[in-house]
């Protein structure tokens, strides 16, 4: 058993990967009714921008950082007030494709301009602070992973509901026009709510790049698990998602050992996000969307 | 707002195309001191070109056009020196993806259209893989890196690196140097990788050592959980030889580090570990401790064709590294140069340029251990001797001297070493 | 789903050759547009193998599958309103059904080929079934991880090559294997030929469909689901119908690219299912010319920037930019605005006539 628990450990840490990716996607779906595919593209941007901003171009580090957070927000911001707005009539699967559209783009963009090849490793401050749990060491980075995955969930949970901007949000994901009738000022509501899912995908993108690996295909097409997290709590709520984040990370890193089956362990997101769909078309046969 | 839009993405989209065109745009520097590559006469050639081609894959996510770039320097060197006999080389590259059908193609192209003489410097997956029938076809020999391992199994291709069959020499640094007891043997799941894990496993056979093969998904998302179930497998007195890819030697290497398994296991890498963008990135714990199989000298060796190859890089490509890349890009060019320059100028045709490539024998060189030679048969492995060399806070230095990788039936070198 | 959710500009945006209006007393099969489409592809077949090299064949092979793929993909897209994100996966699952059979069994290509398609269908199915009763985005979700799925299960057991077993894969057999062609399809320029001739069996296959009950259930759900429900349409039997139809042709074109050259899971990987879905909305989804337009951009340009020297990523940026400029100003593509130049033409021809003769009338 006790062979067990560095994978336990090290399931809670991939878990909060997942949980802080999915909470992206389920913070902007329920304030603009976006799905997006580009969080992660975006992400690996700003890690990307930040590693060219210190190793190549040899500033302080955490001026590097903030570039690329702010790259990855105003990326953002600028996708939100273009397209996104062209677009917020729409249904939600159109508005979607465009941030498919923004995937590719963006990973193009990668691929041309830092050469695919060579290894860059950008290495957190919080990620030299180790700390030992029975045999296996945890970093700072793994660390602030989990905390801010709780955070940004408990954070959220409560500015939608109570604050006032947050339930204009909710509103303007709901039904745009009517919340502009009723007086709310949907134009800068729109643009806050773009730039701060920026945000939090530049210093997700940052913390992703120390806990998986600095390379734009990876950190893009880690979409796909956040996706499935997304999926499982139905686009809605941020509990859900995040213990479903961590739960899909503990299946997986424990499947480590499992000779037959780990060489498929990261089809784990994919299989719960089906079991999950199947329960819920199961449990209500007669709602028609989840979304 | 429609044409503002329009206007935006078209403006980002000339952008993105120029920075990849300066980007891809290589300075040849007005040096004052031209290395002396070739004939050496210092004066540009001028005459009717020779024709010479070459093809290495460019993918999102798989770039190694390094090689051919490195070759494309070498031979722009030699032009400036007055090149063959006064006739310039020119280097027709076509970059390459995983689609067989399109690299056949591709291949066609340059021998039946562009009509190159020969391919040399190549570094693509997919020629080793689906073009042996069209050189067979048109008589014509490849020499360049190896990437997937069916490149040492053509009639027709003779790779200049020993790449993924330093696997072997490895193990034997691991059982030989280290005696370890058990060998956990790791590569990241791709095709081909069941063919590496085979060698492994037939040495630890040859030397009555247990081999645990372990293969890991791509990507890989959890190094620290691979580094674990690593340590557990190799156990008391264990060692792991790693054939992954420079990008899955880096993360898993730093895992290694932070959960404090250097000094538990015995580790030993084969040589896309040792690209500098790697060693940099490692832990000063692995000083001294990751032992890692070279098929070249390292970079800061002083023989004379690692200066000159520095040299030409600085005069002709200054963003390229010195790594195993460019190592193999300037071997390939030198030898095609040699072959060339050895030539009567009638025989400088496909017919008689193959005819003297596939029979070169004894090319020395102070970046290999041994002299190339291209072999004969369906089997070609003439890289076969190999160093380690180990980190040093962020540098590469000489650990063990050269010496010959150890034969298994599957790499056929008691074959190839017996016909040479 | 796209054409529920458009606002008319005042641009023409009907899709489809008019059969139900047309005064024609012909089957729609002999009028105009079939007999120029039929013409020209007797060309194709003829004459464009003499003429391109053999690299251009290659691609033109690669185009003709690739043309299949985005068909299933339009059929998805443009009559249904669901947007599958894992049509390249099923490709690929298409060649490793046709490459088992063509390893283990001594059946006939044309056996081959339909029985990958019929297992495709089947994959396809059941991937997609889950959420036939959810949104049309968790569909797009759900096809994507499936695609990304079915590539982890490939990178794992590979593409047969001769071996036993389940998987019929062997360390020892060919790297890249290939499905053998028959005996009268075997150089590249006759294979080409077989590839365009199956092509245009798959295209015809989706006409007939258009021209059925299904074709007409397939455009009263895209108008409007609800209102198809209301007239007793069972929207969950006819959206199966499309996917299983989509699926089988993925996997038909997969069989004909197993033929065409080495497969490698590598071949597959999980972006071209969305540049794939790309290709087909920038050139059009709701005419059967879109998918042969998305194929030439998608196998031809990207032929052309390799022979060019530019980087592909620089087409993943061009489909990226056109997917986004294709959902906010012209949803029906580069095919449709062509479709709406000629028909404004014609009227414009025929107001001027009829004003024409108004004029006399009037004078």
């Amino acid at each position: 058993m006790s062979n067990l628990l560095p994978f336990v450990v090290l399931g809670i840490a991939l878990g909060s990967v997942f949980a802080l990716s999915g909470l992206g996607i389920v913070v902007l779906y329920r304030t603009t009714g976006v799905l997006n595919f580009a969080g992660g593209a975006t992400g690996a941007l700003g890690a990307l921008v930040a590693w060219t901003l210190l190793e190549a171009l040899g500033l302080n580090e955490w001026v590097a950082y903030l570039g690329g957070i702010l790259t990855a927000a105003f990326l953002t911001l600028l996708y939100g007030v273009t397209v996104g707005r062209g677009l917020a009539h729409r249904d939600p699967l159109t508005k979607a494709m465009g941030t498919i559209g923004l995937l590719l783009a963006l990973l193009g963009l990668m691929s041309l301009v830092w050469n695919p090849t060579v290894v860059r490793t950008m290495p957190l401050p919080t990620t030299a602070i180790t700390m030992r749990i029975g045999p296996v060491v945890v970093n700072g980075t793994q660390i602030v992973a989990l905390v801010l995955a709780l955070v940004v969930c408990a954070a959220t949970a409560v500015f939608l509901k109570r604050s006032k901007l947050g339930t204009a949000m909710r509103a303007m994901a709901d039904d745009r026009t009517s919340t502009a009738i009723l007086g709310v000022p949907v134009r800068s509501v729109e643009a806050t709510t773009w730039f701060v899912s920026g945000l939090l995908a530049g210093v997700s993108g940052l913390l992703l790049s120390n806990l998986v690996n600095l390379n734009a295909v990876d950190l893009t097409f880690l979409v796909i698990p956040a996706l499935a997290v997304a999926l499982v709590a139905m686009l809605r709520s941020v509990w859900v998602c995040f213990a479903a984040g961590l739960a899909i990370g503990l299946i997986q890193s424990l499947l480590t050992p499992v000779l037959a089956l780990s060489p498929y362990r990261s089809m784990t997101p994919f299989v719960v996000a089906v079991v999950a769909v199947l329960w819920m078309a199961w449990r209500r046969p007669n709602v028609e969307r989840i979304a | 707002m429609d044409r503002a839009l329009t206007g935006a993405i078209g403006t980002a989209i000339l952008l993105t195309a120029l920075t990849a065109c300066s980007a891809s745009d290589v300075d040849a520097a007005a040096d004052a001191e031209l290395p002396a590559c070739g004939a050496a006469t210092g004066e540009p050639a001028t005459g009717e070109p020779i024709k010479i081609g070459g093809i290495s894959i460019d993918v999102p996510g798989l770039s190694w056009t390094a090689t051919t770039s490195t070759a494309q320097a070498y031979f722009d060197c030699v032009n400036d020196n007055g090149g063959i006999d006064g006739r310039p080389i020119e280097y027709v590259v076509y970059h390459d993806g995983t689609d067989a059908a399109q690299t056949v193609g591709l291949l066609k192209q340059l021998i039946e259209t562009d009509e190159v003489i020969g391919m040399v410097a190549n570094a693509s997956v997919m020629e080793c893989i689906a073009g042996n029938g069209v050189y067979q076809e048109h008589g014509f020999f490849s020499i360049g890196e190896a990437l997937p391992i069916d490149c040492f199994s053509q009639t027709n291709i003779s790779p200049t690196s020993a790449s993924s069959h330093a696997s072997v020499a490895a193990a034997q640094v691991l059982v030989e140097e280290l005696d370890v007891e058990r060998i956990v043997s790791v590569v990241i799941q791709a095709p081909g990788v069941e063919q590496i894990q085979a060698l492994v496993e037939e040495y630890g056979a040859q030397q009555g050592v247990e081999v645990i093969p372990i293969t890991a998904p791509a990507p890989i998302t959890d190094a620290a959980g691979l580094a674990l179930q690593v340590s557990q497998a190799a156990g008391e007195g264990g060692g792991a030889v790693l054939s992954l890819g420079s990008d899955g030697s880096a993360p898993l290497l730093a895992a290694a580090a932070q959960q404090g398994l250097v000094d538990t296991v015995s580790w030993a890498c084969v040589a896309l570990c040792a690209d500098p963008s790697v060693v940099a990135s490692l832990d000063p714990a692995w000083n001294g401790k990751l032992h890692i199989v070279s098929d070249f000298a390292l970079p800061s060796s002083e023989g004379t064709d690692n200066t000159l190859l520095q040299a030409v890089l600085a005069a002709y490509a200054p963003d390229l590294a010195l790594n195993a890349q460019a190592n193999n890009g300037f071997l390939g060019a030198k030898i095609a140069v040699d072959v060339l320059l050895g030539l009567p100028d009638e025989e400088r045709t496909a017919e008689g340029f193959n005819a003297a490539l596939s029979s070169v024998t004894g090319f020395e060189s102070d970046l290999l251990c041994e002299p190339w030679f291209f072999g004969s048969g369906q089997f070609h492995l003439s890289n076969n001797n190999v160093r380690v060399v180990t980190p040093q806070d962020g540098v590469l230095v000489d650990s063990l001297p050269c010496f010959p990788m150890a034969a298994v039936p599957s790499n056929h070198l008691d074959e190839i070493r017996s016909a040479q | 789903m796209m054409a529920t959710g458009m606002v008319s500009h005042g641009r023409d945006l009907s899709p489809l050759p008019p059969a139900a209006t047309s005064k024609r007393k012909r089957p729609w099969w002999l009028s105009g547009t079939p007999v120029v489409t039929a013409v020209v592809v007797a060309a194709v077949f003829v004459v464009w193998p003499m003429l391109a090299s053999g690299y251009w064949v290659q691609a033109s092979t690669s185009a003709a599958a690739f043309a299949m793929a985005a068909l299933g993909v339009s059929v998805l897209v443009g009559r249904v309103g669901l947007i599958s994100l894992g049509q390249v996966a099923l490709v690929a699952t298409g060649a490793w059904i046709a490459l088992r059979l063509g390893y283990g069994t001594g059946l006939p290509f044309p056996v081959i080929v339909f029985l990958a398609g019929v297992g495709t269908g089947v994959v396809g199915l059941v991937i997609g079934l889950p959420s036939l009763w959810l949104s049309g985005l968790t569909f797009a979700v759900l096809t994507l991880m499936g695609a990304a799925a079915i590539t982890l299960v490939l990178t794992v057991i590979s593409f047969p090559n001769g071996g036993g077993g389940l998987t019929g894969f062997a360390s020892t057999g060919d790297s890249a294997p290939m499905l053998e062609r028959p005996m009268y399809a075997d150089s590249d320029a006759d294979y080409f030929r077989l590839a365009l001739v199956i092509a245009v069996l798959m295209f015809a296959l989706v006409l007939i469909h258009l021209n059925s009950r299904a074709g007409r259930a397939w455009e009263a759900i895209r108008q409007s689901p609800a209102a198809a429900i209301g007239t007793g349409i069972d929207v969950v039997r006819y959206k199966l119908w499309a996917i299983l139809l989509a699926s089988f042709i993925a996997g038909v074109a997969g069989a004909v690219m197993a033929g065409a050259g080495g497969i490698r899971v590598t071949l597959f990987p999980v972006q071209d299912s969305i540049i794939i879905v790309a290709a087909v909305l920038m050139a059009g989804a709701f005419s059967l010319w879109g998918a042969i337009v998305a194929a030439v951009l998608m196998k031809f340009l990207g032929a052309a920037f390799t022979l060019l020297d530019v980087s592909s990523s620089l087409l993943l940026i061009l489909f990226g930019a056109g997917i986004i400029q294709v959902l906010l100003q012209s949803p029906q593509g580069i095919v449709g605005q062509l479709q709406g130049v000629v028909a404004r033409r014609r009227r414009r021809d025929r107001t001027a006539d009829t004003g024409q003769a108004e004029g006399e009338q009037d004078a």
